[in-house]
């Protein structure tokens, strides 16, 4: 350990960001967590002993260079970068800044008078990749995919595997599998909550007694026993997992009383815990805060608001909010219901307040080709964008659809931010991030430009690149037929066949005139 | 019962018989080969050779059903039939290299890359005399199934030939890689079974060899000690002995040859065939997007077997272009429908086989589905894609050469030239024409579809 402190001291000043930046408990693993700033610190400190080894060794495969040049760099945990530049290697960032050496052959996106952000995390999604496993049935050119990316997409959930939208290819598409493990603490069945805190105290005892056997083991105590062990099957040993940090918990609830329950619960045994849903959280923030639970939100959610069992302990008594209230309610003479329920607006801002984790999805994890615009997964800026209505920060609703919800993944070491040493996941694009009008011009995933606005048909239509409104849509991927031959005319009688040489020229006709109509696509 | 017992006391009438077979005989052969000597003329026709330059009016000889000289000025043999092809078009006949079509056989699923088509062929006949009527002369029948259903056969759609009809009886494995969740694992799990099945053998064999070495060592040991013996005992007992040595050795010598490699799962005796890159076995792998073929090549990367592809490009949206540059770069061997495709979502349209040939592919083309109204419209589809850009030449390569590569009957069918056989298409017209008809068929020299008769 000494060691390893003294030689992180100049490692630098993005390493201490990092561990600033880090969450009160980390998500991952804690030799995870010291691999990766190892990691960082080798990339920091010798940058230019690479080089030299790259000019000596030709014959090794060729790296692949790629550098985001020119733009306001948002790297999330740290300040914003103002006309800097992102230099990755092989689909890893290794150098930010102003000052930086662009290898010869990196291949260079000029991203001059725009922003770049890390790309986008939605932590849960669906129809974006295949079921499980993805690298076997993704769609690698699916429309989908193709609107994720367009939507600033880059790391999605599908199943309980987070992957990247890797577009074309399944080379480092999955990050993490085995996300979560769903637990249910329902206040409906008493004995099951019961049964599930007496398996977690034998799981927590157990545990104890390993500590106090390597403990006396250690001083030299030949009477320690090691503590019986075969008992840990099924059930048990997920909870043993789960008391350890390995893996994290999820459950969905969205009433108060179930969120302290639950928020109680991971406190006392300390686990991590990541609650969906979460409606009425609002209520229950600073529990929530002091538990360390991590929350997915939606801030455009609605919940009916309705009566729920309050305990009597818990009943609110207070004749001064009885007589706020509107003669419909207050003619409700059961004052136990007298209590803040439903959603808010301000739940982002509150949780927020009161240092919760959070991660925003918008209410349709699919990508909808129906119903209103702008709740699915491809605009998932805009559901960040209303939490900031609600009073939350920018920078934290930024973080919320980054870093925050790498977090409640558990990948924050590899993606939701721009820092050396993490993956290449970066979006391009021409405004806010947050605001409606912006739109993402790149998308690039692991080092490799996944998704090129001007080159999809998409939106390149939309606010074209360049000078704006003047210039015209440049070529589209399919290419031209080239000049059309015109048939010698037939002696014979006219046969079936003439009708359709006749289409086909008309269909060209019509191309060249309007783009959709019936001919074009009889033609086909 | 030798000669001599049949012929006992027979000797004059034995002679008799012997003389008359000695006359008989050579006369009966030379009559025989005159019979078999069955000249056909195709007379006056544009020929589309497919191989060299078209010619403008031309002659083909047939002899025996198969080409014996093409040319302007070409003998005419005496005897010969004569068809009369004054304004016709010749060209080879039409080949369709991978279709169901007339083929009522059961599907099959998982790896049974072992079953052939030959084996269980079910003839429809009236749909495969539709095919003729269009003019296919050869149809590379495949498997019905999904996985590695079986081998395809190389035929023609004539039904009453016969054996003959058969022309590649194991044309090509077939593999389904249309729906990567499930035959991207499937396809990956029957190479690695299958390159077990071959490390199985080589292990076999490398533990008889050490056993062979062990045997021999041993052998020579004890000559060695005979021969110690021998000295020590003296000269005396030489001579009984080299006679057992000698027949020791003689059974040493014949072990080799007795060595049987363990036997191959058979459903993956192809698969290993095509891992050991024998002559002659090939895959066709089929597949309709984009995303398939990356698939395909994540999952079978470890392996270089000799394959192509055929691409279901039926479908008005295609996105296959995405993966033409690498196809290109591969030079690999395409077999497309002739459709003109929409890029997905628009009303963008693109010519696929010549992108494809562009980019450095080799092309076959096939009928749009697997129905006789498809096989009718082919010529028709082909003249759009040409319309549209595709080579000239290409195109005809496409339909006759190029398929008949890929079934590896190149040799015999494709082209019109000496030495191959007599499959040709008679047209109205030029073949690209829109109002040209087919006028007849002729399989190998035989005129088994058309309005005129040979006189």
């Amino acid at each position: 350990m000494k060691f390893l402190t003294t030689a992180l001291i100049p490692a630098g000043l993005a390493i201490c960001l990092l561990f600033l930046t880090a969450p009160p408990k980390a998500w991952g693993t804690p030799q995870d967590e010291r691999k990766r700033a190892l990691e960082v610190k080798v990339e920091e400190a010798a940058p230019e002993k690479e080089e030299e080894k790259k000019e000596t060794d030709d014959d090794e495969p060729k790296e692949n260079w790629f550098a985001v040049t020119g733009g306001d760099v948002y790297t999330v945990t740290g300040p914003v970068l103002r006309n800097a530049t992102v230099l990755a290697k092989d689909g890893i960032i290794v150098d930010l800044g102003r000052d930086v050496d662009i290898p010869d052959g990196a291949e260079i996106l000029d991203a001059t008078g725009l922003r770049v952000y890390p790309g986008l995390v939605a932590v849960s999604s669906s129809g974006l990749l295949g079921h499980e496993p993805p690298e076997h049935t993704t769609d690698l050119f699916g429309m989908s995919m193709i609107l994720g990316l367009s939507g600033g997409l880059t790391t999605v959930v599908t199943g309980n595997t987070a992957a990247k939208l890797t577009y074309g290819t399944v080379e480092n598409m999955v990050l993490k599998r085995g996300l979560f493990t769903k637990i249910s603490y329902s206040r409906r069945s008493p004995s099951q909550r019961r049964a599930m805190r007496e398996d977690l105290e034998k799981v927590r005892r157990y545990l104890r007694d390993v500590d106090v056997y390597e403990l006396r083991k250690a001083a030299g105590d030949k009477d320690a026993a090691e503590p019986d062990k075969k008992w840990l099957k099924g059930k048990y040993s997920t909870y043993l997992k789960l008391l350890k940090g390995e893996i994290t918990a999820m459950m969905s609830c969205d009433q108060t009383q179930d969120l302290r329950d639950a928020a109680e619960l991971a406190g006392h045994f300390g686990f991590n815990l990541v609650i969906r849903g979460g409606g009425e959280a609002w209520t229950v923030a600073p529990e929530l805060g002091r538990s360390n639970v991590s929350m997915i939100i939606t801030p455009r959610r609605k919940i009916r608001q309705g009566p729920s069992y309050v305990p009597e302990d818990e009943v609110c008594e207070d004749e001064e909010v009885h007589e706020d209230l509107p003669s419909v309610l207050a003619a409700w003479e059961d004052t136990r219901l007298l209590r803040p329920t439903g959603t808010s607006p301000e739940l982002a801002r509150i949780l927020y307040d009161h240092g919760v984790n959070f991660a925003i999805i918008p209410q349709s994890g699919y990508i909808s080709l129906g119903g209103i615009t702008g709740r699915d997964i491809a605009t998932m800026p805009m559901e960040a964008a209303f939490a900031v209505r609600g009073g939350l920060p920018e920078d934290a609703a930024v973080k919320a659809i980054t870093i925050g919800a790498a977090r409640v993944l558990g990948v924050d070491h590899r993606v939701g931010s721009i820092e050396p040493g993490k993956d290449a996941d970066l979006i391009v694009v021409d405004g806010d991030l947050l605001h409606y009008k912006t739109m993402v011009q790149w998308t690039i995933v692991n080092g490799r430009i996944a998704y090129d606005k001007e080159k999809e048909s998409l939106f390149a239509h939309i606010r074209p690149r360049g000078k704006e409104g003047t210039e015209a849509i440049p070529e589209f991927w399919p290419r031209d037929f080239g000049p059309m031959p015109t048939f010698k005319p037939n002696v014979e009688p006219p046969a079936p066949g003439e009708e359709e040489s006749e289409e086909e020229e008309s269909a060209e006709e019509a191309e060249s005139e309007a783009p959709a109509d019936k001919e074009g696509s009889e033609g086909g | 019962m030798s000669v001599r017992e049949i012929f006992k006391g027979q000797w004059p009438r034995a002679f008799l018989v012997l003389a008359l077979a000695v006359i008989v005989l050579p006369a009966g052969l030379a009559a025989d080969d005159d019979e078999k000597e069955d000249f056909v003329v195709v007379k006056g026709a544009r020929i589309i050779t497919v191989c060299g330059e078209e010619i403008e009016t031309g002659t083909i000889v047939i002899k025996n059903g198969v080409i014996e000289a093409v040319g302007k000025n070409v003998e005419i043999p005496f005897p010969a039939r004569i068809v009369d092809a004054d304004g016709l078009v010749v060209l080879p006949g039409l080949i369709n290299p991978c279709t169901l079509i007339g083929n009522r056989a059961y599907s099959r699923g998982g790896v049974q890359a072992h079953m052939k088509v030959a084996d269980d062929f079910d003839p429809d006949k009236e749909t495969l005399d539709d095919v003729l009527k269009a003019g296919f002369t050869t149809l590379g029948f495949r498997p019905r199934g999904s996985g590695i259903p079986g081998t395809a056969m190389a035929a023609r759609p004539v039904p009453d030939c016969g054996s003959d009809s058969v022309l590649n009886r194991a044309a090509f494995v077939f593999m389904e890689a249309d729906s990567p969740s499930r035959d991207k694992r499937l396809l990956k799990s029957a190479f690695d079974t299958a390159k077990k099945e071959i490390e199985k053998q080589e292990k076999a064999k490398k533990e008889w060899d050490e056993k062979q070495k062990k045997a021999a060592e041993e052998a020579k040991k004890k000559a060695e000690a005979e021969k110690k013996q021998a000295e020590q005992k003296g000269e005396k007992k030489e001579q009984p002995k080299p006679q057992p040595e000698k027949k020791d050795k003689k059974e040493e010598k014949k072990e080799p040859a007795k060595f049987t490699p363990p036997p191959i799962k058979p459903p993956y005796a192809p698969i290993v065939d095509l891992i050991r890159k024998k002559e002659g076995v090939r895959a066709f792998v089929a597949f309709g997007q984009a995303s398939d073929y990356v698939h395909f090549e994540d999952g079978l990367e470890d392996y270089e077997f000799d394959h192509l592809y055929v691409l279901r490009n039926n479908r008005s949206d295609c996105d296959l272009p995405l993966v033409i540059e690498k196809l290109g770069k591969k030079k690999a061997r395409v077999v497309v429908m002739p459709t003109i495709n929409f890029r997905p979502l628009t009303r963008n349209r693109f010519n696929l086989p010549r992108l494809l040939v562009e980019a450095g592919c080799v092309v076959a083309l096939r009928p749009s589905n697997d129905s006789a109204k498809a096989h009718g419209e082919y010529l028709r589809q082909v003249a759009a894609l040409v319309a549209a850009g595709l080579d000239r030449s290409v195109a005809l390569e496409a339909m006759t050469l190029r398929p008949a590569e890929m079934l590896g009957i190149s040799d015999r069918v494709g082209t019109i030239e000496k030495g191959r056989e007599a499959d040709l298409l008679f047209l109205t017209g030029d073949p690209f024409d829109l109002a040209t008809r087919v006028d007849k068929v002729m399989v190998k020299g035989e005129v088994v579809e058309g309005r005129h008769e040979i006189q």
